[in-house]
């Protein structure tokens, strides 16, 4: 038996696989899996006698799993770093756009005191705009971009000093 | 005729218009940038030139680029698709400079209709029922307050310069409309280059109807019937049909006489649509007139069974509408669904990537429009359109019924897409029954997270594929129980 335990959003839950009688167990429940590649990212599966489509790609940490139009980012807890687990790598508190964009406008300086919530930089992807705003009231310490620059996801772009409560 | 079409546009709408002109025994010319070589719309063109890099300024809006191109090319005609340049009157009036036809209305109506205001105008003088509200811009705050005073509560501030949801909020009380009109300014200030706003009246709950128009250069003027296009995040379509469930027979005649009227109180030439809102009382109210191709114009393609590019063509090259108003004699019901890389459940987010995985659905009644294939990439500096699911069905329920099993099959991974939402959305018990209004989605699916009915399959899917293909040998070995992979089972064959 091989022992998985994979998150889908916040619920994690362990899938036993027994690679050489197709045995699965889900939940306390057994079940019947055989599969068959048939083609690149895709996989006809039969469970417990029905004929199941499922199409796979690799994602952040794991898979993205497309089954009769839902789709999913299927995470190996093993495989995910200790902390950040159950996102796709989205770090709470840091200015990092939430897809590949451009820098259109940058609204603060550095050494400039902001309010949590403030604008900081504009970030303009596929003709939408979105703006990064200040995780917590502190100094701006350091601005990592400029203008037109390409960034991407992790990508610090504005850094603050957290200011004392 | 002119036997070569300069198509000045990228993705599905390029590849739309250039398989009617192959059609036709036209050559093509494609257009790129630097972020699109090797896009399908590039490969099955004649021809194709470069404009320069990704920006869209350097590129699909460099108007200068694309006349070289099309002189260095010898295309003789210009189609602009939608978006970029299609509503820009400097490309029809580049082209006329340049002797070359622009596939489109006149530069001179483009530049009328897309002043908000004086559509309006144009259209309260020829008849045509408009939104109570401002006929004039206005800068004035003061003003703005009183209008709005006596328009009632809640108001829609709008830029006049506006389109495609930009510049452009709803109002409730007093105490909003002075920051609400400084966001709307700049916003329209940099979308559009002109910060003037004016008020209209807040529809409770509407529903958007527009009617096809075509007009040749003769005077003749047909409708083509409606598109409802109510389902929208953003105030952007996502889903559209035709008929729209609400219209009666009487109700359809007046409105797509009214349709009429204002394209040739504007005169129109060529493919339009007047856009509509209709209240639940069956009133309706001018909203805009679109100068170009819609991104929806495929049901009413496959309701009517016209080809609307070639009639493009045709009008252009100055041929007269080969038929009249009673020619038209929709049939069936068609459905269109807008692919999108998007994130529906972080509030359609964009998402741009690489394609790594395609597999779109087939048979019959469906039509499948797309810019893209197994192995693009989606670039960030373009809208997130990736192709154009439309089925058809000889009614409502049987083409929503085609269209969800089609998605179900849609498979597409490597960028996030809005399948998942769109088959929430057409398997609502509203949408079914056809109660579709502009606030659909704020009512019924706010805040909307992918359902989690399919999370354990996913869980076993992904445990089958750590065996069937671990992610550093992508071959395939085959699961348990006697299902040979084809590679293996094929082994002995010669083929």
């Amino acid at each position: 038996m091989i022992k998985y335990h994979l998150r889908i959003g916040e619920e994690s839950k362990e899938v036993a696989l027994d690679p050489a009688t197709g045995r699965a167990g889900l939940d306390g429940q057994e079940h019947e899996l055989s599969w068959q590649q048939t083609g690149p990212g895709r996989l006809l599966l039969n469970l417990d006698g029905r004929q199941v489509r499922a199409f796979l790609a690799p994602a952040a940490g794991g898979r993205q799993v497309f089954i009769e139009g839902r789709s999913y980012l299927v995470q190996d807890e093993q495989k995910l770093p200790r902390r950040g687990r159950g996102g796709a790598g989205e770090a709470a508190g840091v200015v990092t756009p939430p897809t590949p964009a451009v820098v259109v406008r940058i609204l603060v300086q550095e050494g400039q005191a902001v309010d949590q919530g403030q604008g900081l930089v504009v970030v303009s992807a596929m003709k939408m705009e979105t703006t990064l705003c200040a995780p917590y009231a502190g100094i701006v310490s350091k601005i990592n971009t400029s203008l037109e620059a390409k960034v991407a996801p992790g990508e610090v772009l504005v850094e603050i000093v957290e200011a004392e409560q | 005729m002119f036997d070569k079409v300069l198509i000045a546009n990228r993705g599905e709408i390029a590849l739309r218009v250039l398989r009617t002109c192959q059609e036709m025994g036209l050559a093509t010319v494609a257009v790129y940038s630097e972020a699109d070589a090797g896009a399908p719309h590039v490969q099955e063109a004649d021809q194709a030139v470069l404009l320069g890099p990704a920006e869209p300024a350097a590129s699909y809006l460099n108007v200068a680029a694309i006349i070289a191109a099309a002189q260095a090319s010898g295309a003789q005609a210009i189609h602009p698709g939608y978006g970029f340049l299609a509503e820009n009157p400097a490309l029809p009036e580049a082209c006329a400079q340049a002797g070359l036809v622009f596939i489109g209305p006149p530069a001179a109506v483009i530049r009328t209709l897309g002043s908000k205001t004086a559509a309006r105008r144009l259209m309260q003088t020829a008849g045509v029922p408009v939104i109570p509200g401002m006929l004039a811009p206005c800068m004035d705050a003061a003003q703005l307050a009183r209008e709005a005073e006596a328009l009632g509560y809640p108001v829609l501030l709008k830029a006049r310069g506006g389109g495609g949801g930009k510049g452009m909020r709803v109002v409730e009380s007093p105490a909003e409309l002075a920051e609400a009109s400084q966001t709307c300014a700049s916003e329209a200030a940099k979308a559009f280059g002109d910060p003037a706003l004016y008020l209209e009246k807040c529809l409770p709950s509407p529903r958007h109807v527009e009617f096809q128009i075509l007009a040749d250069g003769q005077g003749h003027a047909v409708h083509l019937c409606e598109r409802e296009c109510s389902i929208q995040r953003r105030h952007q379509k996502i889903i559209e049909e035709t008929p729209c469930p609400a219209l009666t027979t009487e109700l359809r005649a007046r409105m797509g006489a009214a349709a009429v009227a204002a394209a040739q109180a504007a005169g129109y030439v060529n493919a339009g649509t007047v856009e509509f809102l209709l209240d639940a009382e069956g009133k309706f109210y001018f909203l805009e007139v679109n100068t170009r191709l819609q991104v929806e114009h495929p049901v009413t393609e496959m309701t009517t069974g016209l080809d609307l590019v070639r009639l493009q063509l045709m009008i252009a090259a100055g041929q007269p509408l080969p038929f009249a108003q009673d020619d038209i004699s929709p049939r069936g019901h068609a459905i269109e669904c807008r692919i999108y890389a998007e994130d529906p459940g972080k509030s359609f987010l964009p998402s741009p990537g690489l394609i790594s995985l395609w597999q779109a659905p087939a048979g019959p009644g469906l039509r499948l429009d797309s810019g893209v294939r197994e192995g693009s990439a989606v670039p960030m500096e373009y809208d997130p359109i990736l192709a154009k699911l439309v089925a058809w069905a000889p009614d409502r329920e049987q083409a929503r019924q085609r269209m969800l099993r089609a998605l179900r099959g849609f498979a597409v991974l490597g960028v996030q897409t809005i399948i998942p939402f769109l088959v929430d959305v057409l398997a609502h018990p509203e949408f079914a029954a056809g109660r579709t209004n502009t606030d659909f989605i704020a009512r019924h699916l706010a805040g909307w997270q992918p359902s989690l009915e399919q999370a354990d399959l996913a869980r076993l899917a992904y445990a089958a594929a750590e065996l069937a293909m671990p992610a550093a040998a992508p071959v395939a070995a085959s699961g348990p129980a006697g299902w040979p992979s084809p590679w293996q089972s094929l082994g002995a064959w010669r083929m």
